[in-house]
């Protein structure tokens, strides 16, 4: 099990929030989404995770990432 | 429009019209441009053109290629089915007169249809004595036709005038064939210029997003105003001119200064139309819009250069516009002597010898002198990876003698590169491009694809951070790494220990490892590689080159001195390329542009000659005559001398296309008459018609083995 915090820029709203949490409900590695708002925040956690095409798929929807932790 | 001089005409007599201050006809677009006081004006320039013989359409985008090849084929049919009549198995079939009337008939529509625009050259220069290659095959056929006809519809009347009782209808038919098929190969030899526009305004976006009391409204770009707030999302384009006023980011602005690595912007910078915002939302107020805005001053000045480009008189045109007098004065005066020095019947023989110099001095090779060696030698280029579009480009590149250069993508490779590597191992190099994986700087894929050359492995990060403006802070494999410029090391107190010279040009990246300084790499765009033989090559040959960059005058010095170029002009922004082609036709110089970008798209529009980087932008190939498909330089020394020796192929081709007709005409006058001998036998002028054709299209051949 592995954990990845990203830091994304462009979450200002709720529908941003879901936008990101139905994105990434289909990918059945993933068990657990987070999203927080003020922080600009989404943590990941799943297995066989990995962070570079997690971060493609931000980007495909149209947001940025501007960092991340392996939890 | 068959010819650079109906262009001409037209512009002429259309500006006559009062009311008309500009008039601008464009035959490679097949396309006229006036402006006008009011509409009405349209009316009278319509009659106008139509008076002149030429038909105007104002839905420009009717093709009739594949009809061309229909009718070639219709007509060569024809003709070979007369021949049989005339001279083959089908001869003895039936009495002579029906023989003629069925050749009569197969005739017709070879004449009048397909030949059609050959006929209206004829009217036209009975009306203003203004002649082409198409007015030579006018005249020839249609004396040919009419002459014939008269005597297979008339047969007392014509004998009892006395004239020779013989029939040119297999010549008018196979004149009219090879002729229309060397038209229909120039034709499709000739890449359609029309694209480039198109490919400009699909640069430009259709909508906005409009900032109005917090909301964001998606607008049409026309309804944006200026003092608009917009907001432009990752990936979009910046609909108009403006300035930033929230967000930052970088922006893609390859389109006007050809720089292939984005530029970051901040509040207060300025940004473009057609630019595209590469990865955070930006917010923008509008300060040009329409015509007004950088990408439409582009975009107009292509349109404008294009349709006031002087187009040359093709070659084989000029040739016939002083053949054609001399042959009519030569077949007047062969009547004039026979009327008045002839034996009897003074009509009949007048009249028979007159067209039969008219007939002989048709030369039907010469319809394919031009069009077969532009085939072989565009055919022969394209193999060689260069796309030629058409014969005109060939005819234009033979007299050029400025060649003037865009450098990145064209004399450089165009792409960022790591070009030197300042202690930095294997190991701790693949940590760096598993780093920069994540990051979506432009010269991270530099690293990543120098990482790869290598063939390492690449691993994931444990932590990424992205510091704007300065770079990265990441840890992998138990190491925290520090890369960016100066400024970020400086900001975690890394001292760059090492001294290093700075001889490269390009972006310098630092690397610090647990905050202890490591190396650095250099990225920057490297010279291709067969450059320097091709600059040398052409300035042997008196060449002058010149590199017109909008990067700055250290790297534009330093690129020029890489490559052996003397001159150069550094910092230029698109329309001053442009300004620059115009400024050397100006001082009377020939000038060819070769780029890549958006950005040389007016320099490309202007020049005589453009060629265009295959990897290049559509605008910059869609704008240009030459395409060199691999980018590679040494192609355009191949291209100048593919096109001068077709040039003279070309030359010597309307030689071999008029010599046997010339040699007959004293025969078809009836010089030999003089000396008890024949007159000249319609055999003869289908003899000739084969000779030539033969001796063309084999001399055009030859054009396989130049390159």
């Amino acid at each position: 099990m592995k954990s990845f915090e990203f830091d994304i820029e462009g979450i200002n709203c709720k529908s941003c929030v879901s936008k990101i949490e139905n994105h990434f409900k289909d990918n059945l590695n993933i068990t657990n989404i987070e999203v927080s708002i003020e922080n600009k925040r989404v943590v990941l956690s799943g297995e066989n995770l990995k962070g570079l095409s997690l971060k493609n798929s931000f980007e495909e929807i149209g947001f940025s990432v501007t960092g991340f932790k392996l939890q | 429009m068959s010819c650079a001089s109906c262009a001409m005409q037209i512009e002429n007599e259309v500006s006559k019209i009062s009311g008309v201050s500009k008039s601008n006809v464009n035959y490679a677009l097949k396309t006229a441009q006036f402006e006008i006081k009011d509409l009405s004006l349209k009316e009278l320039i319509n009659k106008k053109i139509i008076e002149l013989g030429y038909h105007y359409n104002t839905n420009r985008d009717i093709e009739e290629k594949a009809d061309h090849f229909k009718k070639f084929l219709i007509a060569i049919t024809l003709s070979i089915i007369i021949f049989l009549f005339e001279m083959g198995p089908l001869k003895a079939l039936v009495s002579q007169r029906v023989n003629w009337l069925i050749q009569l008939v197969l005739a017709f529509p070879v004449w009048i249809w397909i030949g059609l625009k050959f006929q209206k050259s004829l009217y036209l220069f009975l009306k203003s004595f203004h002649s082409n290659m198409n007015t030579l095959i006018g005249l020839g056929t249609t004396s040919a036709y009419v002459y014939s006809s008269f005597i297979t519809l008339l047969p007392e009347l014509s004998i009892s005038i006395g004239l020779t009782q013989k029939v040119y209808f297999e010549a008018v038919g196979f004149i009219i064939s090879f002729v229309f098929l060397g038209q229909y190969l120039e034709e499709k030899a000739k890449k359609k210029t029309k694209e480039a526009l198109n490919a400009l305004f699909q640069l430009s976006s259709k909508k906005a997003n409009k900032l109005e009391n917090g909301d964001i409204k998606s607008i049409n770009i026309e309804k944006i105003k200026v003092g608009d707030n917009l907001r432009v999302l990752p990936g979009e384009k910046f609909a108009v001119d403006g300035v930033v006023i929230k967000g930052s980011s970088n922006v893609d602005e390859s389109m006007i200064t050809g720089e292939p690595i984005p530029v970051p912007k901040n509040i207060g910078d300025k940004v473009y139309s057609g630019t595209i915002n590469e990865h955070s939302v930006i917010d923008f107020k509008a300060q040009k819009i329409g015509s007004d805005t950088f990408l439409n001053k582009i975009i107009a000045y292509v349109e404008k250069a294009q349709s006031s480009k002087p187009e040359i008189q093709k070659f084989a045109d000029k040739v016939s516009s002083i053949f054609t007098p001399i042959v009519i004065f030569i077949s007047i005066l062969t009547f004039l002597v026979w009327f008045f020095a002839g034996p009897d019947p003074i009509w009949g023989y007048s009249i028979s010898n007159m067209i039969a110099v008219l007939v002989i001095a048709c030369p039907c090779a010469l319809g394919l002198a031009t069009p077969t060696a532009v085939v072989v030698a565009t055919g022969r280029a394209s193999l060689k990876g260069l796309l030629i579009g058409g014969g005109e480009v060939i005819e234009k590149a033979e007299s050029i003698d400025t060649i003037i250069f865009d450098k990145t993508g064209t004399l450089t490779e165009g792409k960022p590169q790591v070009i030197a590597n300042y202690d930095i191992s294997d190991e701790i190099l693949s940590d760096i491009a598993s780093i920069e994986q994540f990051s979506e700087h432009s010269l991270s894929q530099a690293i990543i694809n120098y990482a790869k050359e290598k063939n390492l492995e690449l691993d994931e990060p444990d932590s990424f951070n992205i510091v704007k403006g300065k770079g990265i802070e990441a840890s992998i494999n138990q190491r925290n790494y520090l890369i960016g410029n100066n400024k970020l090391l400086l900001e975690n107190n890394v001292i760059v220990s090492k001294s290093f010279e700075i001889v490269d040009i390009g972006s310098y990246v630092f690397v610090a490892v647990n905050n202890e300084y490591q190396g650095l790499f250099v990225i920057g765009d490297k010279v291709k590689e067969d450059v320097k033989d091709t600059i040398s090559t052409l300035k042997e040959k008196g060449i002058q080159c010149w590199m017109v960059t909008g990067d700055n005058e250290e790297v534009a010095k330093n690129v020029c001195k890489k490559v052996g170029i003397d001159f150069y002009m550094a910092g230029v922004l698109p329309v001053d390329k442009a300004s620059k082609v115009e400024q050397f036709q100006k001082e009377g110089r020939k000038v060819a542009m070769i780029g890549d970008g958006i950005n040389d798209a007016p320099a490309l529009a202007r020049a005589d000659l453009s060629m265009a980087m295959g990897q290049g932008t559509d605008v910059a190939i869609n704008t240009s005559d030459v395409i060199i498909v691999k980018g590679d330089l040494n192609k355009i020394n191949d291209f100048l001398i593919l096109a001068k020796e077709s040039m003279k192929i070309i030359r010597q081709n309307l030689f071999l296309s008029m010599i046997y007709n010339s040699l007959l005409i004293p025969i078809a006058a009836g010089v030999l008459y003089l000396f008890n001998g024949p007159l000249m036998p319609p055999i003869l002028a289908s003899i000739a018609m084969a000779l030539s054709s033969i001796s063309v299209v084999s001399n055009s051949l030859r054009i396989k083995r130049l390159i």
